[in-house]
């Protein structure tokens, strides 16, 4: 039953994606009404701020139409666009830090300089963000990927292209650490 | 339940967090039934507790965004970008397929329909041989 499904989504998303590239404005704004904020979300949640999300994900959509008349259903559209996301934003993350060598990057806490946001402003929610931005990267994008955009293990291991297990290990890394700075920051009560 | 049982459920929780279904494995109802345990229950509270922060913080995520122009920029900007195509839109393979059907009925129709049984004679009336006709009469 699954099954039928995941083959009625696909077979859905390729009459979508040859609508997309046969030029249709409608079926392209649907998509990018049904896609945009979620990936919003993720690159805001990677880069700290919605300007640079905004860029990627424009981006990001871009090379989704560029690819439309060759789509071939390897993934669900979402997926792919969660891993296109994902790898302009380490690029962007590495042109901010172009100093400091790639295999440093994992190590580095981000978010230093983020600026605040009025819809940030309740004690408990700041905390998290707060939390969040100072988890590597990767473990940060572990927790965004499983826990803000509600994504398999199998299928977010898969965006960041590393094994199961390896995801599994970053995830527990990244709540650990989390319960951690949140503990230290409070008494506890997040 | 064994305390093994009870020791790698607390270490799932500690993962994955309290909202069972998000597990990557299918056991639902014995990792319920494992969460009426007090060791485990309090591991699971514990982790709720995180896990309800960090979806308030999504929210406030999505509301900002929400707020912001970002989306609507971003369709903007990229429908600008995209060739207007005229005919984009038009589900060719169904006019395709109407076409089809259309001549299949054509052809249908006329294996169907008897031939006629002689051949109709039409007479060609001249108009201007009948009206010579009636000059002279």
């Amino acid at each position: 039953m699954a099954k039928d499904g995941e083959l009625d989504a696909a077979t859905r998303e390729i009459a979508e994606m040859r609508a997309v590239a046969s030029g249709d404005p409608a079926a392209f704004a649907q998509l990018i009404d049904r896609e945009s904020p979620r990936l919003l979300r993720f690159a805001q949640g990677l880069l700290g701020t919605l300007e640079e999300a905004e860029d990627v994900v424009q981006d990001t959509l871009i090379r989704l139409y560029e690819n439309a008349g060759s789509w071939e259903p390897q993934a669900r559209i979402g997926t792919w666009l969660h891993r296109v996301c994902y790898n302009r934003s380490i690029d962007k993350l590495r042109r901010r830090r172009a100093f400091v060598e790639d295999g440093v990057l994992d190590e580095m806490p981000d978010g230093a300089d983020l600026p605040d946001s009025a819809l940030l402003r309740s004690e408990a929610v700041r905390s998290v963000r707060d939390a969040m931005e100072r988890l590597p990267h990767r473990q940060r994008t572990a927790v965004l990927l499983f826990h803000f955009q509600e994504l398999a293990q199998r299928e977010a291991a898969g965006i960041m292209g590393i094994s199961e297990p390896a995801f599994e290990s970053l995830l527990a890394r990244a709540r650990r650490q989390m319960r951690t700075l949140l503990d230290r920051e409070g008494d506890g009560d997040v | 339940m064994s305390e093994l049982q009870s020791a790698t459920l607390i270490a799932r929780l500690r993962i994955y967090g309290s909202d069972l279904s998000r597990w990557p494995d299918h056991q639902q109802a014995a990792r319920e039934a494992l969460v009426a345990q007090p060791d485990v229950r309090r591991a699971w509270e514990s982790e709720r507790v995180l896990d309800r922060a960090m979806a308030a913080h999504r929210d406030a995520m999505d509301q900002e965004i929400a707020r912001s122009d970002a989306a609507s920029g971003i369709r903007r900007r990229l429908l600008s970008r995209i060739p207007a195509d005229p005919l984009a839109g038009i589900a060719w393979r169904s006019v395709a397929a109407a076409m089809l059907v259309a001549g299949m009925l054509g052809g249908a129709i006329d294996l169907v329909l008897p031939e006629p049984l002689e051949s109709t004679d039409m007479a060609m009336l001249d108009p201007l041989d009948t009206l010579d006709d009636a000059d002279t009469r």
